[in-house]
């Protein structure tokens, strides 16, 4: 009993040791501080789905769904969003939305969730799931526009929705969500439609083509014929369902085909494309159809196009016997929207025309142009292409027609502008989907431009002679001085002269301590910004249309060359992606400062033709202080950017020493550069081949190129030193097991310079997505517990031992050492989305590590929570050192999420960067929203508190001083008196 | 002695004088100068100089006495200041560091005015005196090194040197990572 209660005693001085420790750590904000040095930008992503909700007051709702499977309503006065609602993270979008006055019904997952909304809120009215297996996948290659995920709604029997998913069909109740009646068919269904009173469904079983009509109150067969119909199982070919006609249109036949099921048969009529239109027909590269309709538009609209070529469209009328007429046809680039407005159905079509669209208007069912609708909108070039319009009919106050039309455009960015021309807000929705991102000191102004030479002083590579030293500080203060003066002079001048240039009123300089910097962003849809971290308003944009995120991983590429140190010589980065028009790469080497190619010949970036396996920066650089990129082709070759002779004449002294490795599905593969032919290129040095039924490689991480180590080793609490293993080329590698066999995570540490595996261990019963840190000697990831369920975090350390072997360089061809490991593993109470640690200029500050985690927060958890070293028991030489004692689970501690009540949705990735301060870290979340903050994680050391009282300070010591010379005036002359006496 | 200024009611006397005189107040100032050249000395006062009568026995023993307890002084305290040094612990606080100060300093400042100590040790043992006086306060500095020593406050262990250990030069140089085509 006793021991029990001692065991007690000490868990509970335990924790309470823990929670002093941890009052100290703390670093939460006041409520005066929010938003003083953090922002949040929300996104939506890109659309597929809009609708403006005509029964909302002044028509001022507009709700959008994306592909980022989002559910939002935007005010359509300003573009700021109402509601949001994100759903399910996964590849899948939402499938379909219907929308009526008061609710709304999206499916989404697969055909999984089908949910109702209130539209004024966003607010759940129901839900139904439907019990659909997750491996649903389109089975067979099938035509575009046939979709095995559907729901409907009958215009005369709006009671009911009807839903297919994969094989079931099923009806729903709208007003309460239960369940009327389901189906299972015993083949794929990719087809729903409705005609008069009933439901026909498309389905496919082996090669044949099913329609099948069903009574829409029960669900019973009514009638059901097959049709051999080869041509719907091309991927080439595009269908639509207009009532209960399946129109498809073949590009090999170049034929447009409808399927109609009646009693006694499919009746399939083919009408071929030269009949209708006056295009030859071998300029037709891609049919496509569509229906232009907004979602308010029913089924009994037969109005559908079909798009030749990128110039060249027509407008088709299916007609009573399911026959087709030409309305009309164009040979200019064309948009197309239906809305109703009261009775009305108006199109509405959009001329494209370089960077302006023209709109005009027509009533559909005369096809007469409607009077007085006609405007020309211009939009600026970095949007690229306009991509689909969305238009809103409403009556004014006088009774004559007015419109809004949304534009979303080729970078995903939507535009809602007015009948009048005017454009009342713009989103840039591409930032919700950040590929990759780094941070870029701002330019330095003239009174800083010596700034350099001060930092050369502090920075971390100074040669340590104090006289140097001294001297280079008294020049730069001098040539500060000499700036200085001058922008007095130049201020005087600007002053009388006329200030006409207000647009470039604040110029964009560094401030004091390196806070404010560029972000620099590159997004999915090619599109590059940067955004000042003050307020997270974009700097500049630029759109490179051609550039695309690599396949694997989804990633670009984005390298900082030089910095701005080397001023006169412009700041450069360099960004590669993958050629989205097909074969081949893209390379666009930019000012980070104003988003300008270096090369003013290519502004849209260069086309490489060969595809990129890797690219790695190299620490060395050319005469313009640009470092040099290693890009390695499909075959092996390498080039170098900037390609010059010093960059090659470089690369070629040190070919031997410069190494880089390829990880494929099961294997690692070393290679290092080999200059012996004109043509760089990689030999193989090591193979380190992984058991294929075991193994499946999931990512390599390397440290981060640039991470200052302040100190080399750990002070024991026996003032021994533990020398820490600092190998530069070590990386980790971690794979998982193939999704049949039991789950498992290793983790090998490989030298990638030798590929000696340092380590290696293993988690049974793991699972990831598994987040790899890895930065000085330690390594630290997450897994899933499939036993214990539940989130373990784990930790890695390396040391080389009690003795460092060569202090001044560091070679993986030397004899290998066989590090030190220390491992642990914790319990941590959140799934981790995504993980980084904080970044300082001399890594003198503590590290911390920023956990992004699933439900949005930014958990910032120290470092020596997560130590090895700590030990069961408690001992003096321990508690000098700092440790802990060891308990599995990481402590909660609120105050510790970094955004507050700011969620980020679908984290992406934690960027973070170091500031001029070496207390500050620059953190920039991105996923769905953007949230930038700082961090301080040995809090602000090297700055004096903001209520630092320094005019208390000043005017004591002022009073002080004047005390001093009065009281020491008056001691004198006593002093003298008292010599009289 | 303090001046006053009189103002004068006399007719032949100047409107101010400075009298530096132990004029009493009642007199007045023209026949104040009479009297102080008639005042007559003291009694057994006498102008001439007298000369020292005491008799100097010079004890040369006494001397190397007093000057051999000066040489041994640093010595004697050896034992108090391991006494200190023992109840003073190993822990940095306040007053074990004021004590290590407080040692310290004393046979500093004593080995910064030895020349004056010297100055006070005589006698034909002289030499070995003044060799026992630095030693002592040689060991009494060496006792409170080792004190700090002990409390951890010379920086003799690498582990104190490690923040300006120079940055390992990096000889290969590698990179890569998955295949992204």
């Amino acid at each position: 009993m006793a021991a029990v209660y001692l065991q007690f005693m000490r868990l509970i001085l335990l924790y309470l040791f823990l929670s002093i420790l941890l009052f100290s750590l703390t670093y939460c904000l006041y409520e005066d501080q929010i938003g003083l040095f953090d922002w949040r930008k929300s996104f939506v992503g890109k659309l597929n789905y809009v609708h403006f909700d005509g029964s909302a007051a002044n028509n001022k709702r507009i709700i959008v769904s994306s592909e980022e499977n989002v559910l939002a309503a935007m005010n359509s006065r300003t573009g700021n969003l109402i509601w949001r609602r994100v759903l399910e993270r996964s590849n899948n979008t939402i499938d379909k939305l219907l929308h009526f006055s008061d609710n709304m019904i999206s499916l989404s997952g697969r055909g999984k969730f089908l949910r109702c909304w209130d539209p004024a809120n966003g607010n759940i009215i129901w839900e139904n799931t439907l019990g659909i297996d997750d491996s649903l996948e389109e089975k067979a290659s099938l035509a575009r526009g046939l979709k095995s995920v559907y729901a409907l709604v009958s215009d005369k029997h709006s009671e009911n929705i009807f839903v297919i998913a994969g094989n079931n069909i099923r009806a729903f109740s709208i007003a309460s969500g239960k369940e009327i009646w389901s189906k299972e068919e015993n083949r794929d269904l990719f087809g729903l439609m409705f005609h008069v009173d009933n439901l026909y469904t498309v389905g496919s079983e082996n090669d044949k083509i099913f329609m099948q009509q069903l009574n829409i109150k029960t669900g019973n067969e009514e009638n059901s014929h097959a049709v051999l119909a080869p041509w719907l199982f091309h991927k080439e070919t595009s269908c639509v369902f207009i009532s209960n006609v399946v129109v498809c249109a073949d590009p090999v036949e170049k034929i447009v085909h409808t399927l109609q099921l009646r009693s006694e048969g499919i009746s399939l009529q083919s009408t071929p494309i030269s009949s209708l239109s006056s295009l030859d027909v071998r300029n037709i590269d891609k049919l496509t159809l569509y229906l232009p309709h907004s979602l308010s538009i029913t089924q009994s609209q037969r109005e559908f196009v079909l798009k030749l070529n990128d110039k060249h469209s027509m407008l088709l009328k299916l007609d009573k016997e399911s026959s087709i007429l030409l309305l009309k046809e164009y040979n200019e680039e064309m948009l197309f929207h239906t809305s109703s407005i009261g009775g009305d159905v108006l199109l509405m079509t959009a001329v494209l025309s370089g960077s302006s669209m023209e709109l005009k208007c027509y009533n559909i069912d005369t096809m007469s142009e409607v009077e007085d609708m006609r405007q020309t909108l211009s939009f600026h070039e970095h949007h690229g292409k306009p991509v689909n319009i969305y238009t809103h009919f409403f009556l004014r106050k006088d009774n004559t027609i007015g419109f809004r039309v949304l534009t979303t455009f080729e970078d995903y960015s939507v535009i809602l502008s007015q009948h009048t021309g005017r454009v009342f807000w713009t989103r840039e929705e591409s930032l919700a989907a950040i590929t990759a991102v780094e941070m870029v000191e701002l330019p330095v102004s003239p009174q800083q431009a010596n700034f350099e030479a001060l930092q050369r002083e502090f920075g971390y590579h100074h040669d340590g002679k104090v006289f140097s030293m001294f001297s280079q500080r008294i020049q730069a203060q001098f040539q500060q001085f000499q700036a200085f003066v001058a922008s007095l002079n130049i201020e005087r001048d600007e002053n009388r002269g006329d200030n006409e240039d207000e647009k470039n009123g604040e110029e964009l300089t560094r401030d004091q301590f390196d806070l404010r910097k560029i972000i620099v962003v590159i997004t999915a849809s090619g599109k590059l910004f940067g955004l000042d971290t003050i307020d997270g308003s974009i700097i500049w944009q630029r759109f490179i249309p051609d550039m695309a995120a690599f396949v694997p991983n989804g990633k670009s590429l984005l390298y900082m060359q030089r910095s701005v140190a080397h001023f006169p010589l412009a700041p450069q980065c360099v960004v590669v992606g993958r050629s989205r028009s097909g074969q081949g790469s893209v390379l666009f080497t930019f000012n980070p400062s104003t988003g300008k190619s270096i090369d003013p010949d290519t502004p849209h970036g260069v086309r490489l033709p060969y595809n990129i396996l890797q690219t790695t920066l190299l620490p060395y650089h050319d005469d313009k202080f640009s470092k040099l990129l290693l890009v390695v082709d499909t075959s092996l070759n390498v080039h170098i950017f900037p390609n010059n002779e010093k960059a090659t004449s470089i690369i070629k002294a040190r070919s031997k020493s410069i190494f880089i490795h390829i990880a494929g599905k099961t294997e690692l593969k070393g290679y290092v550069v080999s200059a012996e032919s004109e043509q760089l290129r990689l030999e193989d040095v090591w193979k380190v081949q992984l058991s294929p039924s075991e193994h499946i490689i999931d990512q390599t991480v390397f440290k981060r190129l640039g991470e200052h180590v302040h100190s080399p080793g750990r002070v024991l609490g026996d003032r021994r030193v533990l020398y820490k293993y600092l190998n530069p080329n070590l990386m980790a590698v971690v794979t998982r097991s193939p999704s049949d066999s039991k789950p498992a995570v290793h983790i090998f540490l490989i030298d990638s310079v030798t590929g000696n595996i340092v380590h290696h261990c293993r988690h049974r019963n793991a699972q990831g997505p598994l987040q790899v840190v890895h930065s000085e000697n330690w390594i630290i990831y997450n897994y899933y517990n499939t036993k214990a369920r539940r989130h373990e975090l784990a930790v890695l350390e390396l040391y080389e031992g009690y003795q460092e072997r060569n202090s001044t360089a560091f070679s993986s061809l030397d004899p290998p050492i066989s590090p030190m490991i220390l491992q642990q593993s914790y319990i941590f109470p959140f799934n981790v989305d995504s993980m980084t640690t904080t970044i300082t200029n001399a890594g003198i500050t503590k590290k911390t590590l920023l956990i992004g985690v699933s439900l949005g927060y930014v958990y910032s958890l120290p470092k020596m929570f997560l130590d090895p070293r700590r030990n069961l028991t408690d001992s003096p030489k321990l508690r000098e050192e700092g440790l802990m004692p060891y308990i599995p689970e990481l402590p909660l501690i609120t105050t510790s999420f970094i955004n507050y009540n700011q969620t980020v949705s679908n984290i992406e990735g934690i960027y973070t960067s170091p500031a001029g301060l070496e207390s500050t870290c620059l953190v920039f979340t991105y996923g769905l929203d953007l949230y930038f903050t700082r961090v301080t994680p040995s809090r602000l050391f090297d700055v004096l508190k903001e209520d630092f009282d320094y005019w208390f300070i000043s005017v004591t010591l002022i009073i002080l001083a004047m005390v001093t010379l009065v009281s020491a005036r008056l001691a004198s002359v006593k002093v003298l008196r008292q010599i009289w006496r | 002695m303090a001046a006053r200024s009189v103002v004068a009611k006399g007719k032949n006397v100047p409107k101010w004088a400075l009298d530096l005189t132990n004029r009493p107040k009642y007199m007045p100032i023209d026949k104040y100068s009479h009297h102080t050249t008639e005042l007559a000395d003291p009694a057994g006062y006498t102008e001439k100089q007298l000369a020292d009568t005491d008799a100097h026995e010079i004890d040369h023993n006494l001397i190397t006495k007093k000057s051999w307890d000066i040489a041994i002084g640093p010595l004697k305290q050896i034992p108090m200041t391991l006494f200190i040094m023992y109840m003073a612990g190993n822990t940095i606080s306040l007053f074990p560091i004021m004590m290590v100060g407080m040692m310290f300093l004393k046979p500093v400042k004593a080995l910064f005015s030895i020349s004056s100590a010297f100055a006070t040790l005589e006698g034909e043992q002289s030499f070995l005196m003044k060799i026992i006086y630095l030693l002592g306060n040689i060991a009494l500095l060496v006792i409170a090194l080792y004190k700090c020593q002990s409390m951890g406050l010379l920086p003799t262990s690498p582990s104190d040197w490690i923040e300006f250990v120079e940055h390992k030069e990096r000889l290969e140089f590698s990179g890569g990572g998955m295949a992204l085509s």
